[in-house]
């Protein structure tokens, strides 16, 4: 190695340390099993990126003005009849709910040495989530919220924070699955990024599979060997995959058999948008969404 | 005096020439109880191989069970498996030999096979997509019903939202907002009514929907659960038909393999799922570490084998060297986990019961007797009739935490106890279930008669010694000096003892001596040497006592002569070694009443055998010099500088010897030393250690200087007995040293002495010089003078004592008190 290439790699380390500068991870709780999986996931990424974690617990706005209606009824879970909604009543049960998971997260956040701070705030829910994300490096949230029937799709809240959330964003599945870090690699720029994100994920494991996509096979193992040399220089194993057209259900299915912890998946112009879309909706692992 | 043995009779040069064939030496008697026990099949016979340590009764008995083993049939296998229905106790099944182990192979490939084909059946898009339309289908109705009211409340401007307990319905305004009452108040009432009805009728619509969705769950999970059954049997039904195929022809593996088809079928999430976790472990596993261990369902289906005999030929013999209870009976072990110590069936571990079953086990008694409970546990295993694998905790209800009951494994067995003789006499006598489970006793010899035929066995055991053990090979006359020193340590010149290890322990040393001379073959000389070194090494204490005599801490007179002074013998065992050594008895007499007192008894120092002896003399002299009157005197006999317990009465001629001295009045002479026991006769008779009492008292007399006028008496029964060192033969043979037999006290005390005896002649009165003569004119002195003192005191007492007539006058009453 010369002295141009040894510093043009100088460069891109530092590039890339400077661009992937996690400092501050937000994650969105609410009540149910799935914020305490986003939680803990949310708490492995800090002690990795040694990050600060700060939870936010939105009392939602809409909630206190229904309660003031006059006719305003609840239908509860395993409960029969309508029960009077009440500003008291939904008041204590926010708190009692925020104050739990105020304790997980510090609980959490000290035995993992994660330094962490915990935030109430009322008002409607998907503005204020936006608005929070703008103050942090990663926003972790459930896939989904409460449901009556469980379906694996996309909550609105998620699509939205995806559409609009200008950092990078985990989504959590409601179960949790073991096994290696996945990346889906499409030649962009937000996947070169995507590479260095995944590999520093895959330190600890070692075991890193990237999916190299491309519209044909001649470009897919082109985008392959660029993979391959982004990977090099930082001395991580992995295992390369190359899938080429426009086939989601090609794509997932992939993705599915990884068995997977997480899918590293940036949203670019060059995946084509149902791929993109199937994976978040489908995809049996945790998501992060990189910008 | 020795008994040397003629190397001519024996037909070889060196022990080469001798075939293999390790020789069990003049143990029949052993041998056929034995072949006895082993033959016969019946309940409780079982034997004890009883007698002294080292004279080959392991060897013998293992010999003999191996080459009877050798031609019995291989027992069963067995293992222990997983129990579906009461996973606490575990099954035992019962396998051909060798079969377990192909068995347990066959289920752990069975397990990975599930695994893969279970994972990929689950995992496949087939299955997928039938659990998905199964799901679709199920949940579609209500899904559908959940949308069609949201949609139908948002064409409201009414929107579906999530409480903190259930849901409700909020009227929105333009923005997506939910209304505020200010803007609901400012509506006109029939607006106001609207919102209110149709709010109402989304409720119930929606109450509907829900009360629904426990039977949809329900639903869901049986049609799910008979999708995933159909599937799962689907799956493994060639697996396992293969499998009930191989064991068609054993019935309870065909029943276990059933067990395991259904138990699949019931659980097949064990194949499919990952572990699950609560959040912390999703922490590492987001990392992709901590990956879930997949044992769980593995040890499910495993074989625990816990006999394999797959590379057993013939019945087992097995010698169980540390017999604790668990490792008689097996035990079931534990391993922590978060804390806490669990267990399963494939934890059982095996012990040497399971081991010998079908078979023979050989543990040696005193060391079974010596662990705690294992005796207990060995008799109940025998009485049963079953191993029954119980931790002591539950034997004894010490424990009450739920363990595993591994179900029973039925047991037949010999069990082949080795011990001592007072072993076998004591649980014979103590123990009832003794005799009743263990009824054929063998009982080997420590001796064997001395021949030509014993002598060549002896023989043949050296040479088949010196190639197991890759010593040099031992010529003639090295192999007659082995069978004298088996003389010697038999004590007796017409036996050889059949002391294996001691044998072998010369034999070794023999052939270290013969290398250090550089001999090809082991000679006369090694093994002489090896003999004397062995003493050499020993006689640390042995020399200490001589150089007390030596040096005159310890009053032993060699020479001139003592009245009442008799020099004894005793033999002193240390281990292996013992050695003799004289001490000086005295005796004393006095005026008494008859009473002959051992100073040793009075404090407690003699034991009950030498208190017996002496008892007997006070017998003898009773006998021969006071049948018809009293004998008037007190005797006291004690062992001169004895700090330590006396035993045995081989000292009790001596103590006759220095009574018949004091009596007499007639000295004895210092240079003799006596030995040997005394009836009350005056019968000498027979006493163990002869020879290391002559050599002991040898030893002394040479270290002064050897006079020629000093000797043994012994008595004439144990000539038989002298295998004495080479030293003190060449020293009798050149008359320095005397060994004088005598049968009699007269005869001893005559050569003691110096002076005759003396016979009774018609009138039982002895000549006034002789012995006895003197000895009765002594006791005739002391009756006189008791006589004359016990007139004397009745004068004295009737000059005190009132005479009748007086209480007749006072008309007293006589008292007595």
């Amino acid at each position: 190695m010369n002295l141009s290439e040894a510093e043009q790699q100088a460069d891109l380390v530092e590039a890339t340390e400077a661009s992937w500068s996690i400092r501050r991870i937000l994650v969105a709780l609410d009540a149910s099993t799935n914020s305490r999986v986003a939680l803990a996931a949310a708490i492995g990424l800090a002690e990795t990126f040694k990050s600060e974690i700060e939870g936010l617990f939105i009392e939602d706005i809409n909630l206190f003005r229904l309660a003031e209606l006059p006719f305003s009824r609840e239908v509860r879970f395993a409960e029969v009849g309508l029960q009077q909604l009440e500003q008291e009543s939904i008041q204590r049960r926010l708190r009692a709910r925020a104050a739990i998971l105020k304790r997980e997260l510090t609980d959490m956040a000290a035995e993992h040495d994660v330094p962490s701070s915990f935030r109430v705030i009322r008002g409607p829910v998907s503005q204020e989530l936006l608005a929070a994300a703008l103050e942090s490096d990663l926003l972790a949230l459930g896939r989904i919220g409460q449901t009556i029937l469980r379906r694996s799709h996309l909550g609105s809240t998620a699509r939205m924070v995806v559409e609009r959330a200008s950092s990078v964003v985990l989504l959590t599945t409601p179960e949790m699955v073991v096994g290696p870090i996945i990346a889906l690699y499409d030649g962009s720029p937000t996947a070169n990024r995507l590479l260095h994100l995944a590999a520093t994920l895959a330190e600890r494991s070692g075991d890193l599979r990237v999916l190299v996509w491309a519209a044909t096979d001649d470009e897919a193992f082109e985008r392959r060997q660029q993979a391959v040399e982004i990977l090099t220089p930082l001395r991580v194993q992995a295992q390369f995959q190359h899938l080429s057209g426009d086939n989601p259900l090609l794509v997932l299915e992939w993705v599915n058999r990884q068995k997977g912890s997480l899918l590293v998946l940036g949203r670019s112009d060059d995946l084509p948008p149902d791929i993109f879309q199937t994976l978040l909706d489908e995809a049996g692992q945790h998501i992060l969404v990189i910008r | 005096m020795y008994r040397s043995f003629d190397v001519e009779s024996l037909p070889f040069t060196t022990t080469a020439e001798l075939e293999d064939g390790l020789e069990i030496i003049g143990q029949q008697r052993a041998i056929d109880a034995i072949r006895f026990g082993i033959g016969i099949r019946h309940h409780g016979y079982n034997l004890f191989a009883l007698g002294p340590n080292g004279v080959g009764r392991r060897t013998t008995a293992n010999r003999f069970l191996t080459e009877r083993a050798v031609n019995e049939p291989v027992p069963d296998d067995w293992c222990y498996v997983y129990n579906f229905e009461h996973p606490h106790k575990p099954r035992a099944h019962r396998l051909p030999p060798g079969r377990a182990i192909v068995f347990r192979d066959d289920m752990k490939k069975l397990a990975e096979e599930l695994f893969s084909v279970l994972q990929a059946t689950f995992t496949g898009e087939e299955y997928q997509l039938q659990k998905r339309a199964l799901e679709e289908e199920l949940r579609g109705t209500h899904t559908e019903a959940l949308d069609k009211l949201r949609e139908d409340a948002q064409t409201r401007g009414i929107a579906l939202m999530q409480t903190p307990g259930g849901f409700a319905f909020a009227p929105l305004k333009e923005g997506g907002e939910v209304i505020t009452p200010d803007e609901f108040m400012r509506l006109d009432q029939e607006a106001q009514k609207k919102i209110e009805n149709e709010v109402g009728e989304l409720q119930e619509a929606l109450q509907r929907i829900m009360q629904q969705i426990p039977n949809l769950h329900r639903e869901m999970q049986s049609k799910l659960k008979e999708l995933n059954e159909r599937v799962v049997e689907f799956t493994i039904t060639p697996l396992m038909d293969e499998l009930r195929q191989k064991y068609i022809d054993l019935e309870s593996i065909i029943g276990y393999l059933d067990a395991v088809r259904k138990d699949v079928i019931e659980n097949f999430e064990l194949f499919t799922h990952d572990e699950e976790g609560d959040g912390r472990q999703f922490i590492g596993a987001i990392m992709g570490m901590a990956t879930p261990d997949r044992k769980a369902p593995m040890t499910r289906y495993e074989v625990n084998v816990v006999v394999d005999n797959s590379q057993v030929h013939g019945a087992p013999v097995i010698f169980l060297d540390q017999p604790r209870y668990q490792n008689l009976v097996g035990r079931v072990e534990h391993v922590a986990q978060m804390g806490a110590l669990v267990t399963d069936f494939s934890l059982i571990k095996p012990g040497a019961l399971h081991q010998a079953n079908g078979g023979y086990l050989l543990i040696d008694a005193l060391k079974l007797l010596s662990e705690p409970f294992a005796w207990e546990g060995l008799k109940r295993a025998i009485r049963e009739g079953e191993i029954s694998i119980e931790s002591l905790g539950q034997v004894y209800s010490m424990v009450s935490t739920v363990s595993l009951e591994p179900e029973p494994i039925p047991l037949s067995v010999k069990v082949v106890l080795i011990g001592e003789r007072f072993l076998y006499y004591l649980l014979s006598s103590n123990d009832p279930e003794f005799n009743e489970l263990f009824k054929v006793s063998a009982d080997f010899e420590d001796e064997v008669g001395r021949s030509v035929e014993s002598a060549q066995a002896y023989a043949r055991v050296i040479a088949e010694v010196a190639r197991a053990e890759k010593l040099r090979h031992f010529d003639r006359h090295a192999v007659g000096r082995i069978i004298e020193h088996g003389s010697r340590l038999a004590d007796d010149t017409e036996k050889l003892s059949t002391h294996m290890q001691s044998m072998t322990d010369v034999l070794r040393e023999a052939d270290y001596w013969a290398g250090e001379m550089g001999h090809d073959s082991v000679m006369r000389d090694d093994v002489q040497k090896a003999i004397d070194m062995q003493t050499i090494r020993a006689s640390r204490v042995h020399k200490r006592i001589l150089e007390g005599i030596l040096r005159d801490q310890v009053l032993v007179e060699t020479q001139g002569e003592v009245v009442g002074q008799v020099n004894g013998l005793s033999v002193y065992s240390l281990g292996n070694y013992s050695f003799g050594s004289p001490s000086r008895i005295t005796a004393r007499v006095r005026l008494g009443n008859g009473k002959v007192i051992d100073i040793e008894r009075e404090v407690n120092m003699g034991g009950p055998i030498h208190s017996k002896g002496v008892l007997i003399l006070a017998g003898f002299l009773g006998e021969r010099y006071a049948a018809d009157r009293p004998l008037s005197l007190t005797a006291t006999l004690v062992f001169e500088q004895s700090y330590g317990g006396i035993e045995g009465d081989s000292a009790s001629s001596a103590e006759l010897y220095a009574l018949l001295s004091a009596l007499s009045g007639l000295p004895v002479k210092q240079s003799l030393a006596v030995t040997g026991s005394v009836d009350q006769r005056g019968q000498v008779q027979a006493i163990g250690g002869v020879n290391e009492k002559i050599e002991g008292y040898f030893d002394v007399c040479r270290s002064r200087g050897l006079t020629g006028n000093q000797g043994v008496l012994i008595p004439a029964s144990n000539v038989i007995n002298l295998m004495l060192r080479q030293d003190v033969v060449d020293a009798v043979r050149d008359g320095n040293f005397h060994i004088y037999p005598v049968k009699t006290i007269d005869e001893g005390i005559a050569l003691l002495t110096g002076v005759s005896a003396g016979e009774a002649d018609e009138s039982a009165a002895f000549a006034p010089d002789s012995v006895n003569g003197r000895v009765v004119a002594r006791l005739m002195h002391f009756t006189e003078k008791q006589r004359q003192f016990g007139e004397g005191q009745r004068r004295e007492d009737d000059s005190e004592r009132p005479r009748p007539n007086d209480s007749e006058t006072t008309g007293d009453k006589p008292t007595t008190e």
